[in-house]
């Protein structure tokens, strides 16, 4: 089987744009993958562009001889486009395996080691009374697992002790309403530059029985996470941030973690994800995949947590619901708080190319966070 | 697909030596093969593997990551040398099966080939320095261009180490006459060397002719003191056929102990542990050359393995006796220095039973004793 084609795919879903790449062959199998979506997103397709004469007439199978020869042939660290480029392809590389196979992705990389993948599920909204009351509605579809901010919005521009206070308030608020049963995480999102503070915040919070503090430290000095864990009493989980085996590597041998935390569409794919995963395995650390993007995210993270050992839980946000869920065929939806694993050969999603044409990307940045004084601030 | 039986097959040589085997049935008609480690006390092998099959009898067999997690996290305690020998067997079958319910090679199922063909390494032996050199130039006419031997002479037990030394740098000198400066010639000191400066004046000494790398120069059990040796090393440090899974491995990693990793795999835990020691070591930029004694079901496995590894450096090979060629369809044999690509589906090879059958198992194989002069008992 050879590679004929790589087509990228740039859809805006209303919040932010979806990159989906179709690659094919001439045996009439298509794969399909989807890179992370940074911002600056037509860099990702630039960056599929060049490398797609380097795909063309190549065997699909070669997965680790290909993504190899296109991370040494440009030297240079890849940094967040080629890394989710890279990640795109690996994943429809993937798809491709599983289809000509005959067999979904996971039965491919070491056979499936558990029946279904548990998910938390972010909880939103403007008052701690409205993110208990969606958690409750979420209890009720039978989720059991969620994620919240630990702050108020407007952190940012209020005195550290109120937020401290203000996050106390907030944690009481959700666990009074759930009880101490649910599993409870918060996500710090990297926004809290001293460690000090953070440890501040985690001491605060850490009476609610947390299921791990998110991010608590920035990602680009693993000695603030590792100086974290030290003092932590609570699962410290990172890693969104991270590209690659080796960057995971160093988080894990710096002892800065206790749940890594992979996105499929940027840390390499699937085959990097399995490696990374072995590591942490070896480090007894478990992965619980980060999935905010779209639903080829959701069934590459099915797939990857479906095939180790180490899994501990995959992210999710009720996407089913939301338009980007129409830029696929199919619709995964979790049973009690659950995705079922894929029967269907390889990844088990495809494009909807119509609802992807009529949805044409649109310009999104994150946009900007400042503090009091209007010094930017971390978001 | 299901799991049915897994048996045990165990045969002794002529030499006393003894090939033990496993295979792994199906209700699907596929069966699986691998290799068990002989490490001695054999039938201890077999029973483990009666043990295993029990638990994993009506398993899905291509639930690889699951099948092993269910035998080692079963067996709580850490099982030791018998008993990850004999999961490494069972690990080895079921990629063996897998590859054939899907008709390819077991390399195709893990990321695909990355190389073309694999480098081997040759085992070169001679009791005096003349026929080390002689064996030398024979493996280099046949193609090789890497070549391991043992850094001493066979009796250096009975020399006085500052002889031994030059007995080896002597030995050394002639593999380099006999085949040039541009031949890789690796040395062996067998975890033999008690004490770390020792081996750090003999590789010294070994320098002037440019060894590709020193294997097990001290004693494996200590992690700790392996790092420490290689910081003074002057050339790369091999290790890791003694040591069982990726956290013994990981152990010898993060004391910075290794250079070039040497995992077993028929004792570290089959080639799924293979696989997650080689990711442990690319994150650290290592390279992996598998350690290779065994039969030929041993290596065919690991060239699947070689196959499929961006890190991979080179193959350990050996000359295979007459029971090993006959227990098995085919051995793969390097031509001109390397292995070609094994073929599958699955390993794509299987076990002559009637072989194994007809050399019936005698007992257990032993590796001799070896004595220093004073009869205290030395590292063998």
């Amino acid at each position: 089987m050879k590679i004929t084609d790589i087509t990228t795919f740039h859809a805006y879903d209303g919040q932010r744009n979806n990159i989906f790449l179709e690659i094919e062959t001439d045996e009439g199998i298509t794969g399909v993958g989807e890179a992370y979506s940074i911002g600056p997103d037509t860099s990702v397709i630039s960056m599929l562009d060049e490398m797609r004469p380097w795909f063309i007439g190549q065997d699909p199978g070669r997965i680790e001889w290909l993504i190899r020869r296109t991370k040494n042939t440009l030297r240079f660290p890849l940094g967040q486009v080629g890394w989710s480029a890279i990640s795109g392809i690996d994943i429809a590389l993937w798809d491709i395996a599983g289809k000509a196979a005959g067999l979904p992705v996971y039965s491919l990389l070491g056979g499936k080691t558990r029946d279904r993948v548990r998910v938390y599920h972010g909880i939103y909204g403007d008052s701690p009374d409205r993110v208990a009351e969606h958690a409750l509605e979420l209890i009720d579809e039978g989720y059991s697992a969620f994620k919240t901010s630990p702050l108020p919005s407007n952190w940012r521009e209020m005195p550290w002790r109120r937020a401290l206070r203000m996050a106390d308030e907030r944690m009481s608020a959700i666990r009074g309403a759930i009880g101490d049963g649910p599993d409870l995480a918060v996500d710090v999102h990297v926004a809290i530059r001293e460690t000090a503070r953070s440890l501040e915040l985690a001491k605060v919070i850490t009476p609610y029985r947390l299921m791990f503090i998110e991010e608590p430290a920035r990602a680009e000095f693993i000695e603030s996470s590792a100086a974290l864990r030290k003092e932590f009493r609570v699962a410290l989980a990172t890693g969104e941030n991270l590209y690659g085996l080796h960057r995971f590597t160093e988080l894990l041998d710096a002892d800065a973690v206790d749940i890594i935390q992979p996105d499929m569409l940027c840390c390499g794919g699937l085959l990097e994800a399995k490696k990374i995963a072995a590591v942490a395995e070896a480090h007894y650390v478990t992965v619980a995949p980060h999935n905010p993007l779209g639903l080829l995210s959701t069934a590459a993270g099915v797939h990857h947590a479906a095939s180790i050992n180490n899994f501990s839980i995959l992210e999710w946000h009720g996407d089913h619901r939301k338009k980007k869920s129409e830029f696929v065929n199919e619709s995964w939806v979790p049973v009690n708080g659950a995705f079922e694993l894929p029967t269907q050969p390889g990844i088990g999603m495809t494009l909807n190319h119509e609802a992807i044409a009529a949805n044409p990307p649109a310009h999104w940045d994150r946009g900007f966070a400042t503090y009091s004084d209007g010094s930017p601030g971390f978001l | 697909m299901k799991i049915t039986n897994i048996e045990c097959l165990i045969s002794s040589d002529e030499t006393g030596s003894n090939l033990v085997y496993v295979r792994t049935n199906t209700d699907a008609g596929i069966h699986g093969v691998g290799e068990v480690y002989h490490v001695g006390p054999d039938r201890a092998s077999t029973d483990w593997v009666e043990y295993f099959a029990e638990q994993l009898v009506g398993q899905d067999p291509t639930e690889i990551e699951r099948n092993w997690a269910l035998c080692y996290q079963g067996a709580r305690f850490p099982m030791g040398s018998s008993g990850l020998a004999a999961l490494s067997a069972i690990d080895q079958s079921l990629w063996d099966i897998t590859g054939k319910a899907l008709d390819k090679p077991v390399y195709e199922l893990l990321g695909g080939r990355v190389r073309d063909k694999i480098r081997a390494y040759f085992d070169i032996h001679g009791e005096s320095a003349a026929e080390l050199a002689d064996d030398a130039r024979k493996s280099v006419d046949r193609g090789f261009t890497a070549l391991k031997t043992s850094p001493l002479p066979p009796n250096w037990r009975e020399m006085r180490w500052n002889d031994a030394v030059s007995d080896g740098v002597a030995r050394f000198r002639a593999i380099r006459e006999a085949v040039g400066d541009e031949i890789d010639v690796g040395f062996d000191a067998h975890a033999a060397i008690f004490e770390p400066i020792r081996v750090l004046e003999l590789t010294d000494a070994l320098m002037e002719y440019g060894p590709w790398f020193m294997e097990e120069p001290i004693r494996m059990e200590n992690r700790h003191e392996m790092g420490r040796l290689r910081e003074k090393m002057p050339c790369a440090v091999a290790t890791g056929e003694c040591l069982y899974t990726k956290f013994e491995l990981w152990e010898l990693v993060r004391e910075g102990g290794v250079d070039i990793l040497q995992p077993e795999i028929c004792i570290v835990g089959g080639l799924t542990e293979m696989r997650k020691i080689a990711f442990m070591a690319e994150a650290h930029d290592l390279v992996v050359a598998p350690h290779n004694p065994m039969g030929p079901l041993a290596s065919v496995a690991n060239l699947h393995f070689d196959a499929a590894t961006s890190n991979f450096l080179v193959q350990e090979s050996r000359v295979l006796k007459p029971a090993e060629i006959a227990s098995v369809t085919g051995v793969i044999e390097p031509v001109d220095g390397y292995y070609p690509l094994p073929e599958g589906p699955g390993l794509g090879i299987d076990i002559v039973e009637e072989e194994l059958t007809s050399k019936p198992y005698r007992g257990s194989w032993h590796r001799g004793d070896r004595v220093n002069p004073d009869n205290s008992i030395a590292f063998i």
